[in-house]
């Protein structure tokens, strides 16, 4: 990619970008093994900047960080999966140079605060590891992003970036979110393909992973599609939708 | 001001909050604790949690500035680092800075959902910056750390240095700097990455 994203390392390095700019950076930095490298050693060398500025916590603080880890699981390390596996734990999203980026203006009628409204927000960490990238390790949707005819298509919902790349030559699109919190308590998010003369018809129930971020190709024919669109819905999905889309995305 | 010691700070130290354990709390350890918490080992964490909280708490006291605020996000910080403990990779990068990256993310998210609906806590409630409660050779240790990063600041430029404090330091993003600074927008961008490299490569040059 151009020199210019590159030269977002020192900023990204030190949550000094917005959200867009750390969407289209980590996109970069799954393709780039040199600026994954120099981002982890400027963040080395800013974190000694915290011995500046330390300061102890106040016992209740510690009390209630120990008592709270005995209620809450580790998460299981991340491990290799096979390629047809296309959920995804982290952000590190390979991208060939995509086509046109086309920024939706808002539409939708909820937000995630008001659809998610009864999910307590923990909030994920943002902060992913970057997996080595190799060819043999695409997963699908990686292999989407990656087409050479992948375009995105970007939607702001509630402050985060929601990205759809569609690759028409492959037939599939690949929906990326981050910060999405777990839908309520007896809901699914589903995501709806717009076909001409079929009206929505479901791309398949999408669930957040345990850091709030989806990565995950919406099922059905992405290129016969004139959009997508995201609802949230009774757990398990509907047949059609029955809630105002909180993402809705023409692809045009 | 003097701060009580808590009923958790003689069994904190009991269990390995001394100077003695701090000044061995040296990497090997960090990720020792780090992969036991992820097998959910509690005493592990909190071993982890006495080794590095003062620097956790106060970078994230430093950005969030409210010190309500900051015990909150502190917590949530501690809570992600037991939650993804598993996670880290020695490979990659040290314990201490993945945990500092997560805690500054999330005072940054704070500071910025903040800013959306209110205005920034300007407070600066200097009571909070309690003396810490620790022993002689600790607190030596903590100033030679200090120092050494210190020295390494000053081999920045003062613009640089500017940059990349208020970005690190002041949770802006680097258009916002820009703004602050009344720079042109790339220019930010490249003074914090400039500083950045310079401050890594000097404090390589001092360890």
């Amino acid at each position: 990619m151009s020199a210019d994203i590159h030269s977002l390392s020192g900023a990204y390095a030190v949550d000094a970008v917005d959200g867009d700019e750390r969407v289209l950076f980590e996109e970069h930095l799954a393709l780039c093994p040199e600026c994954r490298v120099e981002v982890a050693s400027l963040r080395e060398a800013a974190s000694a900047l915290a011995d500046l500025t330390r300061a102890e916590t106040g016992p209740d603080v510690r009390r209630a960080v120990l008592d709270k880890i005995g209620t809450v699981r580790p998460l299981p390390p991340l491990v290799q999966r096979p390629a047809y596996d296309t959920a995804t734990e982290h952000r590190g999203i390979p991208t060939e140079e995509v086509g046109t980026v086309v920024r939706m203006p808002r539409r939708h009628v909820l937000t995630w605060a008001g659809a998610a409204a009864a999910a307590a927000v923990v909030g994920g960490v943002t902060w992913q590891q970057f997996r080595p990238q190799e060819e043999a390790q695409l997963t699908a949707a990686e292999k989407v992003i990656r087409a050479s005819d992948a375009h995105r298509f970007q939607q702001s919902v509630d402050g985060h970036t929601m990205t759809i790349v569609r690759s028409p030559a492959m037939r599939r699109a690949v929906l990326i979110a981050e910060g999405m919190p777990a839908a309520p308590k007896g809901k699914d998010y589903q995501a709806w393909f717009d076909l001409p003369g079929r009206g929505m018809v479901s791309a398949g129930v999408v669930r957040p992973d345990a850091s709030d971020n989806v990565m995950v190709i919406l099922e059905g024919d992405a290129a016969a599609a004139t959009g997508a669109g995201l609802t949230v819905e009774p757990t398990g999905g509907s047949p059609a939708p029955t809630s105002d889309p909180i993402m809705l995305i023409p692809f045009t | 001001m003097s701060r009580m010691a808590g009923p958790d700070r003689t069994p904190a130290s009991l269990t390995g909050r001394g100077s003695a354990v701090v000044s061995v709390a040296r990497a090997d350890s960090l990720i020792d604790w780090l992969q036991a918490s992820g097998r959910g080992d509690q005493d592990a964490f909190a071993s982890l949690y006495d080794a590095v909280s003062s620097r956790v708490h106060g970078l994230v006291l430093r950005v969030v500035r409210n010190p309500a605020q900051a015990d909150e996000v502190t917590q949530e910080v501690f809570l992600d680092i037991w939650r993804q403990s598993a996670r880290f990779d020695p490979q990659r990068g040290s314990a201490l800075s993945w945990m500092l990256t997560i805690a500054h993310r999330r005072a940054v998210d704070r500071v910025r959902s903040a800013q959306a609906t209110t205005e920034r806590d300007s407070a600066w409630v200097a009571k909070n910056q309690d003396t810490p409660h620790d022993s002689t050779a600790e607190r030596a240790e903590r100033s030679l750390d200090a120092q050494r990063v210190r020295n390494a600041l000053d081999a920045l430029t003062d613009t640089q240095r500017g940059a990349v404090e208020l970005a690190y330091f002041g949770g802006y993003t680097h258009t916002e700097v820009a703004g602050l600074l009344d720079i042109p927008l790339g220019t930010a961008k490249t003074r914090i990455r400039d500083g950045l490299i310079r401050l890594r490569d000097s404090l390589g040059g001092a360890r």
